[in-house]
C-alpha cells in the first residue's frame, strides 16, 4: 500500500479523496494554484504546495510542477480526481515514466477509450450495442449522407478526438449534412487538432444511463449497478439518482454485462463509468467510458457501501477486488444535487463571491462533499460546483423527500446558487415519477424558473433600508 | 444569519402553498382539561399535575380557585353525604333574567347553588362541612344559601357536631338585592345561637372572600384559617378604585395582610389544611378532664438549658444577691417561655390576632394539649439575638397583644379549657401605637377579666415579669415561678431613678423592693417555687390542674 499519494485536483474532489486516504493512513500532499491559497483542500492539508497561478493551465494542469512536487515529496502515486489531468494520456505516461504510480488506467487505455471513433469501434467488436451510424471516420460529406439515410435522420456528427460537445452537430436532412459538415471539421480541427469526424444516429430524449466499473490488475471487473444522469441542461448533470427507475432486473443486467464487456475490451484497471442512453423503448446504446472517479460516484458509495476513491487507490497499489460481482448488493435509494455559485433566472450566469455564512443540512443519511466554508471567496477561475448534497432513502420517494427536506434546511449566504431550482425540480411531476429523460430539465425550465424565484434574495436595499436611509439624509438636510 | 432563517421561513411557506398536496392538518383544538397555566406565575401544567397538587402551583405556590369537588376530595375522608335539601330556584325580588342566569349555573356547577353541605369525617372526626364554589354566580350570599347555612347550623347543634365552612364568594347576591343583605343577618344571627350552645364553628376564607360573606359568618369563625395568597376583603379592590380612586398598596387584601392586621387566625398550606383540621377538631373534641402525664413523659422531668455555668453549684446559686438574680433572668440565653411550653406540652397549635387591629408576635397563644388535657396556653417572647429582639420588641408587648390573649382565653373560658400562661416580659411597651391605642384599657381589662375567670388557669413565671405587662397574664388561680425569676412594680432602675434620682443605686433598689422568686413566696404572691432546670414542675402542673379542676366542678355544683 502507498504511504504518500499526491492528489492533483482541487476543491470538493481533493479533499473527498484526501478523506479516504487519512481513512487508510495515506499521508497526502496538496498542490495549489495562488488564487486558492484560501481553500479548503490547502487548509485541510498538512503538506500543500502553490504550483502557479489561478488559470489552471498554468496551475492545476502545469504537469511538470505537479510531478516535481510529487517527486520532491516522496509522493509514490498520483490521484487525477475528476476533470484537468484526470483524462489526460500524456500526464498518466508520464507519471508512469517518472516511477510513480497514476491512480487510473494506464494511458493507453485513456488513449483507446478517448478516441470516440475508436472506442465506437471497439464497442461493435465486443458486442456492446451502439447507436447506428459510422465504422470509422467519415470520409466526406456524401459518404455521411449515405450512412445517415441508412440509420434514419436525425443523426450526429461528432469530433473523434473530442467531447463535450465541441465539433458536435445535430443533423436532420441531407442539406443541412452538405452545410454542416466542413463547418464541424474545421471546429474539431481547431478544439482537438484533428478535424476527424464520426457519425452516429441521433437517440432522441433519451436517458442517459451509465455504470460505474472497478476493474483490478488481476483482471477481475465488476459494475457497481448504475446511475441515471438525465436531470441535464446543456449536458451538464444536475440531479443524480441511483438505481434508474426505468431499468428491470433483466435490462439492468444486460447493461452491466454490456458494461463489463466494455471495459474488458481494453487493458483497463480502477475505476471508470460505462455512459449509455436508454431510448422510449428501452434499447440502450453506448456512449462513451469516463476513465476517472466521478462527480456523482457518492450515490453508487450510498447504495453499495463501498468507498469507490479507497478501491482506486488499493487497485492502483496492486490489490484485487473486494468483492465479486454476485456479492454486490444494491440497497435503497440515493439521490445526488450539485449546487452550483450561479443564477438559474440570469441565464446561470456563474455568481463568484464570498461566502458569508452557510447552513448545510445535516442528519440522517444525508452526506455533503463540498469545499465552501464561511468566509470562504468562490473563485471565478474554476468550476461554479461548490457543494453536493447526497441522501440515500429506503425508496425512492423517501429519498427525493430527504433531500427535499436538506434543501429545505440549506442556508447559503453571500452567493447566488441553483438550490432553489433543484428544490422546484424535486417538486416537478416527471422527476417525482422518474419518468423525465436528458430533455426534460430544459423543455421544464421556464416553468420551474418562475417557481424557483419564490428562492431569489431580495435586494440589498430591501435588506437594509436603514442603511440607505442614511444615504439620503445628508441630502435632504 | 437570523435574516437568512427568517427569509428561509417565508421562502418555503410560499413555497409550501404551491406543493401541498393535501388538505393542511386540521388544527386540534389543545384538550381544555389538558393544560392549564397558573394565573400566577405563568407556569404551564397539566391538569393531571394541577390535580395531583391540589391546585397548588408547584413554582410560585399560588393556591388556585377550586370548586366543590375538589374541594371535598382534598379535606374530607372517604363515605361523607350531602345533607342540603334539593335547590328550587327562588326569585324574592322578582328580578328579570336571574332566573337564565341561575339556571346555567345550575347546569354548569358542580354544586346546585353557591353553598353545599355535607356530613361526614375529617381524619376520623365527625364533622358538618360547608363548601362555597364561585364557579355558582361567584358564590353570592343569596336566599338558599342563607337558608342552607342555617340549617347546618341547627344540625350541627342538634347533633353536637363541629360544623367548618370554607368560604368563597364575590359577597351579596345582587339579584337578591335586599334579600341577599337580609341574610347576612340571618346567618350570623345563627352562628351566634350556635357559638352560645358551645358549638365550634371553623371559618376558612378561601380565594375570593369578600363583601357581604366577609361582613358575616366568614369572619364569626371560633377559629379563622385561610390559604396563602388568598383575597379578602370587605370592599373589594375594584369597589374601592371605583368610588373613592384610591390605589391599593401591593398585598393589600391578601390572606398575609389579614393575619398581621389580626383577623385572621392561621394561613394554612392547602396539602396542610386537611392535617390541621383534624387537629383542631380533636383538640376540641376531647372527651380527656384531667392532665394526664405518662411515665416517658416524667422520664423528661428535667429540661438542659442550651448554656450551662458548671462552676456554679446549686449552693452558690442560693447565696445570689437580689440584683444577680434580675441579671439572671434577663440573660437572653435564659430559657425561655416557649421552651417551657414545648417541656410541657404536645400538638401546639398557635392562634393569632386581636380580630380588631393586629397580630403581635410577642404575645403568643393557641391550644395544646397538657399530659392528652386540651388547654390554652399564653405566652410571651422576647428573643435571644438582635435580629429577633428588634421584631419581638424586646419582649414588650402592644395593646394588641393582650386583645390577643384575651380573645384566646374567652375562647377557652366557652370551651372550658384550662389556661396557661408563661411569663417573662420587661413590661408592657411603653410607646406613642400602645398609648393611641389604650395600654391602659386592654390591661385593666385582661385584669378584670383573668381574674374572673371560671376555667382553671395557672401562670409561670420563668425570667422577668415587669409590672402591669406582667400581671395582666398573670391573675391567675395558681402562681408559679422558676427560682431565678423576678416579679417587679417596675425595673430596679426605674424603682431607683424615681426614688433616689440616682440609677447607680440599682442593686440597692433591687436588695430592698423584694423581687425575687422566693421573696414573692414569702409574700404569698407566688404560690411555689421552682429551679430553673423545670425539675417536678410537671407533676406540680398536672397535679394543680387537676386540683383546680375538681374544686372548680364541686363549685359549679
Amino acid at each position: 500500500m502507498f504511504r504518500k499519494i499526491l492528489i492533483a485536483n482541487r476543491g470538493e474532489i481533493a479533499v473527498r479523496i484526501m478523506r479516504s486516504c487519512r481513512e487508510m493512513g495515506i499521508d497526502t500532499v496538496m498542490v495549489y494554484s495562488t488564487a486558492d491559497s484560501n481553500a479548503l483542500h490547502v487548509q485541510l492539508a498538512s503538506e500543500a504546495y502553490c504550483i502557479g497561478g489561478p488559470l489552471p493551465k498554468d496551475s492545476y494542469l502545469n504537469m511538470q510542477a505537479i510531478l516535481t512536487v510529487a517527486l520532491e515529496t516522496g509522493c509514490e502515486a498520483i490521484h487525477p480526481g475528476y476533470g484537468l489531468l484526470s483524462e489526460n494520456a500524456d500526464f498518466a505516461n508520464m507519471v508512469e515514466e517518472v516511477g510513480l504510480k497514476f491512480i487510473g488506467p494506464c494511458g493507453a487505455t485513456i488513449d483507446a477509450l478517448g478516441d470516440k471513433a475508436n472506442a465506437r469501434r471497439l464497442m461493435i467488436e465486443a458486442d456492446v450495442p451502439v447507436p447506428p451510424g459510422s465504422d470509422g471516420i467519415l470520409p466526406n460529406a456524401e459518404v455521411a449522407i449515405e450512412l445517415a439515410e441508412k440509420a434514419g435522420y436525425p443523426v450526429l456528427i461528432k469530433a473523434a478526438a473530442g467531447g463535450g460537445g465541441r465539433g458536435m452537430r445535430r443533423i436532420d436532412n441531407a442539406e443541412q449534412m452538405i452545410a454542416m459538415f466542413n463547418e464541424a471539421t474545421l471546429e474539431a480541427q481547431n478544439a482537438f487538432g484533428d478535424g476527424s469526424l464520426y457519425l452516429e444516429k441521433l437517440i432522441e430524449n433519451p436517458k442517459h444511463i451509465e455504470f460505474q466499473i472497478l476493474a483490478d490488475q488481476q483482471g477481475n471487473v465488476i459494475h457497481l449497478g448504475d446511475r441515471d444522469c438525465s436531470w441535464q441542461r446543456r449536458r451538464q448533470k444536475v440531479i443524480e439518482e441511483t438505481p434508474c427507475t426505468r431499468l428491470s432486473d433483466q435490462l439492468r443486467n444486460e447493461m452491466g454485462e454490456a458494461a463489463i464487456r466494455a471495459i474488458k475490451a481494453v487493458e483497463y484497471e480502477g475505476a471508470g463509468t460505462v455512459e449509455f442512453v436508454l431510448d422510449k423503448n428501452n434499447k440502450f446504446y453506448f456512449i462513451e467510458v469516463n476513465t476517472r472517479i466521478q462527480v456523482e460516484h457518492p450515490i453508487t458509495e450510498m447504495v453499495t457501501g463501498i468507498d469507490i476513491v479507497r478501491e482506486q487507490i488499493r487497485i492502483a497499489s496492486g490489490a484485487s477486488l473486494p468483492i465479486t460481482q454476485s456479492e454486490m448488493q444494491i440497497r435503497g435509494h440515493a439521490i445526488e444535487c450539485r449546487i452550483n455559485a450561479e443564477k438559474p433566472s440570469d441565464n446561470f450566469r456563474p455568481s463568484p463571491g464570498k461566502i458569508k455564512n452557510y447552513i448545510m443540512p445535516g442528519g440522517r443519511s444525508v452526506r455533503i462533499d463540498s469545499a465552501i466554508y464561511p468566509g470562504y471567496e468562490i473563485s471565478p477561475y474554476y468550476d461554479s460546483m461548490i457543494a453536493k448534497i447526497i441522501v440515500h432513502g429506503n425508496n425512492r420517494s423517501h429519498a427525493i423527500r430527504r433531500m427535499r427536506r436538506c434543501l429545505e434546511e440549506l442556508i447559503i449566504d453571500g452567493v447566488d446558487t441553483n438550490a432553489g431550482l433543484l428544490y422546484v425540480s424535486l417538486f416537478e411531476q416527471s422527476m417525482i415519477r422518474g419518468t423525465y429523460d436528458t430533455s426534460t430539465l430544459e423543455s421544464s425550465l421556464d416553468d420551474l424558473l418562475e417557481y424557483e424565484t419564490i428562492f431569489h434574495l431580495p435586494d440589498s436595499a430591501e435588506l437594509n433600508p436603514e442603511e440607505d436611509n442614511e444615504l439620503v439624509l445628508p441630502e435632504e438636510r | 444569519m437570523k435574516d437568512s432563517f427568517d427569509l428561509r421561513r417565508e421562502q418555503l411557506e410560499k413555497m409550501n402553498k404551491l406543493t401541498r398536496l393535501r388538505a393542511p392538518a386540521k388544527k386540534k383544538e389543545i384538550p381544555a382539561d389538558l393544560f392549564t397555566a397558573c394565573p400566577q406565575c405563568g407556569n404551564y401544567l397539566s391538569n393531571r399535575i394541577w390535580y395531583d397538587n391540589l391546585y397548588v402551583c408547584p413554582n410560585c405556590n399560588k393556591h388556585l380557585r377550586i370548586g366543590v369537588k375538589n374541594r371535598l376530595r382534598i379535606i374530607m375522608d372517604d363515605g361523607y353525604e350531602f345533607i342540603d335539601q334539593p335547590s328550587e330556584f327562588r326569585n324574592p325580588i322578582e328580578f328579570p333574567g336571574y332566573q337564565e342566569k341561575w339556571q346555567k349555573a345550575y347546569e354548569n356547577t358542580d354544586a346546585d347553588e353557591a353553598i353545599v353541605f355535607v356530613k361526614g369525617t375529617i381524619e376520623a372526626e365527625l364533622v358538618i362541612v360547608g363548601v362555597m364554589d364561585t364557579n355558582f354566580l361567584m358564590g353570592s350570599l343569596g336566599s338558599i344559601v342563607g337558608d342552607r347555612i342555617i340549617k347546618a347550623l341547627g344540625r350541627a347543634q342538634e347533633e353536637q357536631l363541629p360544623l367548618i365552612i370554607f368560604t368563597a364568594s364575590g359577597g351579596a347576591r345582587m339579584q337578591e338585592a335586599i334579600i341577599s343583605l337580609m341574610q347576612m343577618r340571618y346567618v350570623s344571627e345563627a352562628v351566634g345561637r350556635f357559638q352560645r350552645a358551645g358549638g365550634l364553628y371553623i371559618s376558612v376564607m378561601t380565594d375570593p372572600t369578600t363583601g357581604g360573606v366577609t361582613a358575616s359568618f366568614a369572619s364569626l369563625g371560633n377559629i379563622i384559617l385561610t390559604e396563602p395568597g388568598t383575597l379578602i376583603a370587605f370592599a373589594g379592590p375594584r369597589v374601592i378604585r371605583d368610588t373613592i380612586r384610591q390605589e391599593l398598596p401591593e398585598g393589600f387584601q391578601t390572606a398575609e395582610h389579614l393575619v398581621e392586621h389580626g383577623f385572621v387566625d392561621r394561613i394554612i398550606e392547602r396539602k396542610n389544611l386537611k392535617e390541621s383540621l383534624g387537629k383542631l377538631l380533636r383538640l376540641h373534641n376531647s372527651k380527656q378532664n384531667k392532665v394526664e402525664y405518662k411515665e416517658e413523659d416524667y422520664q423528661k422531668d428535667k429540661f438542659l438549658p442550651i448554656q450551662t455555668n458548671q462552676e456554679e453549684s446549686a449552693q452558690e446559686s442560693q447565696e445570689l444577691t437580689a440584683f444577680q438574680r434580675v441579671k439572671k433572668a434577663r440573660d437572653p440565653h435564659r430559657i425561655c417561655p416557649r421552651q417551657v411550653l414545648e417541656f410541657l406540652c404536645q400538638d401546639i397549635f398557635e392562634l393569632k390576632g386581636d380580630r380588631l387591629y393586629a397580630d403581635d408576635p410577642t404575645i403568643c397563644g393557641g391550644l395544646a394539649t397538657l399530659g392528652g388535657l386540651p388547654i390554652t396556653f399564653v405566652h410571651t417572647k422576647k428573643g435571644r439575638d438582635l435580629d429577633s429582639q428588634m421584631k419581638l420588641n424586646f419582649g414588650m408587648p402592644h395593646p394588641e397583644g393582650y386583645r390577643k390573649a384575651r380573645r384566646l382565653m374567652q375562647e377557652a373560658e366557652d370551651f372550658g379549657r384550662p389556661i396557661l400562661t408563661i411569663i417573662d416580659t420587661p413590661g408592657a411597651y411603653p410607646g406613642l401605637g400602645s398609648e393611641n391605642r389604650g395600654m391602659g384599657e386592654a390591661l385593666a381589662q385582661n385584669l378584670r377579666f383573668m381574674s374572673s375567670l371560671r376555667t382553671p388557669t395557672i401562670a409561670l413565671i420563668t425570667g422577668e415579669a415587669g409590672s402591669g405587662g406582667a400581671i395582666a397574664l398573670a391573675c391567675s388561680d395558681k402562681l408559679f415561678m422558676l427560682e431565678n425569676a423576678v416579679y417587679t412594680i417596675l425595673s430596679p432602675e426605674g424603682f431607683a431613678t424615681i426614688l433616689w434620682k440616682d440609677v447607680s443605686k440599682v442593686e440597692e433598689a433591687a436588695a430592698n423592693m423584694r423581687l425575687t422568686a422566693q421573696d414573692m413566696f414569702e409574700l404569698n404572691v407566688c404560690d411555689q417555687v421552682f429551679p430553673d432546670d423545670l425539675s417536678g414542675l410537671k407533676q406540680a402542673i398536672a397535679n394543680t390542674f387537676n386540683q383546680l379542676i375538681e374544686e372548680k366542678k364541686e363549685n359549679v355544683k
